[in-house]
């Protein structure tokens, strides 16, 4: 929910993300609450049509393949994809060895920096604690 | 821990909650993209259904009076759409003097004091700060 360039994506490549993330949400064959929010968080910020979005859901139930997700998406979305789809691992609190594995799949398609996922996940974490402060803010306000 | 109180809200106190982040987005006048996406986001975070998101779209076009949506909202709503008021109002580059005055009008609803406020708006440069490191991770700046 803070400034993004998602939405300034082609419309093709927004809906390859949406796509990745719904993939994403499903490697470890749950979809909490969490990742439901983080995943309808999403595709707000993305400007899907209600059509797509439609699209997408069904999508959450039959992810498609990883690779035919990775194709729809150009440098700049797989990037975006690829921190999102950190923070939709991490969104149950635990990162498992399968998401891992798909994780590194992405860095190795878009030829990042081997320590991108570490990266991304130490920045999920600082996410983690701003989000918290955030609630513990709100808790006390004119206690 | 993305889940965000506003999943609890009532309907009718999830309509109160966007429709105050529609008055601020509204407030300068100009509605951006950036705009548009966060209140898409924030609607999507709190899991509305897809109906009573038509319906908010349709209030961007005739914003609500803001006095009408406060009153019918608790103390706790209204805390979480301040909250989220300051997002919306910082997701285009700068807070517009229009923006603050609907900002002040929440807190003073809320029973915000100003110190608290301050707080608020602290907190929501930090997540900036935070959002932008992902850009540097990621190599797009």
């Amino acid at each position: 929910m803070l400034p993004d360039t998602v939405h300034k994506l082609p419309r093709e490549e927004r809906y390859a993300y949406a796509r990745l993330l719904a993939f994403m949400a499903r490697v470890d064959n749950e979809l909490t609450v969490d990742e439901m929010a983080l995943f309808e968080q999403r595709l707000g910020t993305a400007l899907l049509s209600p059509r797509q979005r439609e699209m997408i859901r069904s999508a959450l139930k039959t992810p498609p393949p990883l690779e035919e997700c990775l194709e729809g998406l150009g440098p700049e979305a797989g990037r975006l994809a690829l921190r999102d789809a950190t923070l939709m691992a991490a969104a149950d609190g635990t990162v498992d060895d399968d998401e891992r594995e798909v994780l590194q799949s992405i860095v190795d398609y878009l030829g990042l920096a081997e320590n991108s996922v570490e990266r991304l996940l130490d920045w999920t974490v600082k996410g983690a604690i701003w989000m918290q402060e955030g609630f513990d803010l709100l808790n006390t306000l004119s206690e | 821990m993305y889940v965000d109180l506003t999943v609890d809200f009532t309907p009718d106190e999830a309509k109160g909650y966007a429709q105050l982040m529609i008055i601020v987005a509204s407030a300068d006048g100009a509605l951006v993209k950036e705009e548009l996406a966060i209140i898409e986001a924030l609607m999507g975070r709190a899991m509305m259904h897809p109906e009573m998101r038509v319906d908010l779209r349709n209030m961007l076009e005739k914003t609500p009076q803001i006095n009408l949506v406060m009153e019918r909202l608790t103390p706790i709503v209204l805390k979480a759409a301040l909250r989220d008021a300051i997002l919306v109002a910082a997701v285009d580059g700068e807070y517009d003097s229009e923006e603050i005055k609907i900002i002040k009008q929440i807190a003073k609803a809320a029973g915000v004091k100003k110190a608290q406020l301050s707080a608020l708006f602290e907190w929501v440069k930090e997540g900036w700060e935070w959002h932008k490191q992902s850009f540097e991770h990621l190599k797009l700046v």
